[in-house]
């Protein structure tokens, strides 16, 4: 079995872990030593599913004990198991890394003889990257639910995060899908690399000898989104959970995609849940990042996110009391509660108020995308936007941009010489109160031409909009 | 009757005697020694030739203050385009004066802005001069303070062109491909839109310090050399990388094998990748070469999936079994045996792999190619101090 073979089966393999990112640790260079960290990480790579590939991405072995029913390397699978020798994984780690192709290795391993076995193994692999090699790159490496913790302690000395994917948002799917393990064989590794991690900045703060650090990167987890029926609500709620209770560094989100054919899962020709996936990010990112709370952005009437308008846009438009805010005077954590102002874009706004009044204007100067914040915001006292602010006729706008922008994406719908794609955008006005679902342009409809009503009907539906009263100063 | 509201960012009065003096509006108590801020006058009938170095822009920034002039643009002799009826003043590169320079820069706004100067000199826009030459003139005219207010249009223009070369290092550090070369070095071909081997040069001479290395720039004509942690920078015009090693072929195939291996067919998304990676770069990516795909993909151009083919079918040797044949299959949670852990260590990656003819490669040449030529003489810069 030669090296090619063996490479390529095993990324097939590990690609369904999307946990990818080389951050989390700022790790200079040694002369002698083969390496670096950036803090923010750098992505080489992109595959062609868009993805960043910043670490080699391998499966030690593929040959696995269990049979979770979601795993393409469940044991019931007929599938080749091959396995990297160490050594050899190790030197191609460095051969890739001098090319300047990666940042570091990502090493997980299906579970052979036992976890505590499985675990030695890939301590072993990384000992020879770190120490026979000498190499001073990223590593991030999964812990092995079930194994002792010695095990994982040597192992959090090897790499910079360490992993533990609970894979199903509950207990009740876990045992329906994979009866070998359970939520809290998941958590209890999780828990013993969170007080290490505590206890080794304790340990570092209080002694000034050069040691190896435990996880300086931290750690992170993975949740399968489509495999089991939670809700959007269960999967916040215990993503935040989880940030808090083990101090995660990120919770990945993965899309379920359908390879086993078993009756417990969604069938082999079912969608994969991208969109979710991607609403599912935002989320995260909001709670993250922008001090949201979980239960602001779900909760027991809503349990699922929107697909078509992103979570902080929907919780703006069901705040509208709390909007528009004026732009020099608001406090830094409700800028970042504006739709369409991200961190640092609310940074800069910050940064260029103590110097000028800020306007209209001197946003664009800011380079800040107008075309969401405009309806949520007032400059000095001016609203300019091209709708009042009424919450459902904003959200029908934005509804609106968000279907063409999905639209024209997707190739756009054939447009005659001369015709103009304004009508598209123009139907939500028409039918008043639309329905999400049914703006979503359907797949066999065919381009529908000017109708001489519609065009009257569309030109009064503008006058009535224009003879609203303009908002004037908010004051 | 409104009054003041003692916080200019509130303050809607219109005869607010700060706001008059400054024609911009909010400003406080402490900012009394700030002066205008209006923008840098430009007067379009004048341009500044300079010869390209950051010592000759320097003195062309030196002779505006001589002249009292505000040429609208500062460009150097290659990309000259005169419009008509434009006037022209050649300056003189003279070391003094760009010292000078450099020295009232370094006092007045500090070292992190000067290093900004800098990087925003290496941009390759069409009008970068003049807007540095502006940024400059109003930082020093209204001081470090004034210099980070980003809605000024002569700074938010600098920040423009800033972020623009600060991007393109971060894609070069992120799409440099290193390949070895016979003689051991790595070279490494780049297409950047931005003089960016200057800072790149400091990142990789400390990561890759084991190992010699160079990185050329075909676009800007300049290479970046790095040996045991220190690096030089070498104008070259030609540059041709030689024979490569022995064993980098496969190098290359195994990266490839392994990009096209990642990829989760059903979310095959090319748009998205080209907005993070676009094709201009592609031409120096190892894994994104049209040629030598290798027996990876199947008719369609897809990956082959990892499965074996049906027995009495497929490839002399199908992935999975082993070379003994008749051996029992492996029972699950073990390792295969021939594959397995406990084999004897085999020899380095780059040697024993598998023995296939190399694959043509762009950087590679056929074997009659010219050898890597010297570069030209240059002075030897002082011994820096290891990298800590």
């Amino acid at each position: 079995m030669d090296t090619m073979t063996k490479l390529e089966l095993l990324t097939a393999a590990a690609k369904y872990d999307v946990a990818c990112t080389s951050s989390g640790i700022d790790r200079d260079a040694r002369l002698g030593h083969l390496g670096s960290t950036t803090c923010a990480g750098i992505c080489h790579s992109f595959s062609a599913d868009g993805r960043c590939i910043t670490l080699l991405k391998v499966l030690l072995t593929n040959s696995c004990l269990y049979d979770c029913a979601y795993c393409a390397n469940r044991r019931s699978n007929d599938i080749p198991r091959v396995a990297f020798r160490p050594q050899e994984l190790a030197e191609l780690t460095m051969a890739f890394y001098r090319r300047n192709y990666i940042e570091g290795l990502f090493l997980s391993s299906g579970i052979v003889r036992s976890p505590d076995y499985t675990m030695e193994l890939l301590c072993h692999t990384l000992s020879i990257l770190r120490e026979s090699l000498g190499f001073e790159g990223y590593i991030h490496a999964k812990a092995i639910p079930g194994a002792s913790e010695a095990l994982v302690g040597r192992l959090g000395r090897l790499a910079d995060r360490l992993s533990v994917n609970i894979e199903l948002p509950s207990e009740r799917s876990m045992q329906v899908l994979a009866p070998d393990k359970s939520h809290a064989s998941a958590t209890a590794p999780m828990g013993i690399i969170a007080s290490k991690v505590a206890q080794d900045r304790v340990d570092r703060a209080s002694s000034r000898k050069r040691r190896q650090r435990f996880a300086p990167a931290g750690q992170s987890t993975q949740l399968i989104i489509g495999a089991s029926p939670e809700t959007d609500l269960d999967i916040l709620m215990l993503s935040s959970s989880l940030y808090r209770r083990f101090d995660l560094k990120r919770v990945f989100f993965s899309a379920y995609l359908p390879h086993n054919d078993d009756s417990l899962l969604p069938g082999v020709a079912a969608d994969v849940p991208l969109e979710r996936e991607h609403r599912l990010y935002q989320a995260d990112w909001l709670m993250r990042f922008y001090g949201f709370e979980a239960s602001e952005i779900v909760d027991e009437e809503h349990p699922f996110l929107d697909p078509l308008l992103d979570p902080k846009v929907s919780w703006a438009l069901q705040h509208p009391e709390l909007f528009p805010i004026e732009v020099n005077t608001a406090p830094y954590e409700m800028l970042l509660r504006v739709p369409g102002l991200g961190v640092r874009g609310a940074r800069r706004l910050v940064r260029a108020r103590r110097h000028v009044t800020l306007s209209h204007d001197s946003l664009a100067a800011l380079r800040l995308q107008l075309k969401r914040m405009q309806y949520f915001i007032t400059c000095n006292g001016r609203y300019r936007a091209p709708l009042a602010f009424e919450p459902e006729l904003v959200r029908s706008r934005l509804v609106a941009d968000a279907v063409s922008a999905r639209a024209k994406r997707k190739g756009g719908l054939e447009l005659a010489p001369g015709q103009l794609s304004l009508f598209e955008e123009a139907q939500p006005l028409l039918d008043g109160g639309p329905d999400a679902r049914d703006l979503l342009p359907p797949e066999a409809a065919p381009f529908q031409p000017f109708q001489r009503e519609q065009l009257r009907a569309f030109a009064a539906q503008e006058r009535k909009l224009a003879s609203l009263p303009a908002a004037g100063c908010m004051s | 009757m409104s009054t003041c509201p003692g916080n200019c960012a509130r303050c809607t009065l219109d005869t607010c005697v700060r706001k008059a003096s400054t024609g911009r509006g909010a400003t406080r108590g402490r900012h009394r020694g700030r002066g205008p801020s209006a923008p840098v006058p430009r007067d379009h009938d004048l341009v500044y030739l300079y010869d390209g170095t950051l010592e000759g822009f320097f003195s062309a920034v030196f002779a505006t203050y001589v002249h009292h002039e505000h040429p609208c643009n500062i460009v150097a002799r290659r990309h000259l385009q005169l419009g008509l009826l434009q006037g022209l003043r050649e300056i003189v590169t003279r070391q003094d004066h760009a010292v000078r320079v450099h020295d009232g820069l370094v006092d007045k706004l500090g070292l992190h802005e000067y290093e900004r100067i800098k990087v925003g000199f290496l941009s390759d826009a069409e009008d970068k001069g003049g807007i540095v030459y502006r940024y400059i003139a109003y930082a020093m005219h209204a001081g470090s303070w004034a210099a980070r207010d980003h809605t000024h249009p002569d700074v938010a223009d600098f920040d423009r062109i800033w972020q623009q070369v600060y991007g393109e290092r971060h894609r070069m550090l992120q799409f440099a491909r290193f390949s070895k070369t016979a003689n051991g070095v790595y070279c490494a071909k780049i297409a950047p839109n931005a003089n960016v081997v200057p800072l790149m040069m400091g990142h990789f001479a400390a990561r890759f310090n084991t190992q010699p290395f160079l990185v050329y720039d075909e676009v800007h004509h300049i290479a970046g050399v790095s040996q045991e942690g220190r690096w030089w920078l070498v104008p070259t015009e030609r540059f041709e990388i030689g024979p490569l090693a022995a064993g980098e072929a496969q190098v290359h195939d195994l990266w490839k094998r392994f990009y096209d291996a990642i990829c989760n067919e059903e979310r095959r998304n090319p748009r998205l990748r080209m907005g993070f990676m676009p094709k201009r770069l592609w031409g120096n990516l190892v894994e994104m070469d049209p040629l030598a795909r290798l027996d990876t993909r199947n008719e369609f151009g897809l990956a082959r999936p990892a499965t074996a083919p049906p027995d009495g079918e497929g490839a002399s040797r199908p992935a999975g079994t082993l070379p003994d044949e008749g051996e029992l299959p492996q029972p699950p949670g073990t390792l295969p045996a021939r594959g397995g852990l406990l084999g004897p260590a085999e020899t380095p990656l780059d040697e024993s792999i598998d023995k296939r003819g190399p694959a043509q490669h762009p950087l590679e040449l056929p074997a009659d190619a010219a050898a890597v030529p010297t570069p030209p003489a240059c002075p030897v810069p002082p011994a820096l101090p290891p990298p800590t």
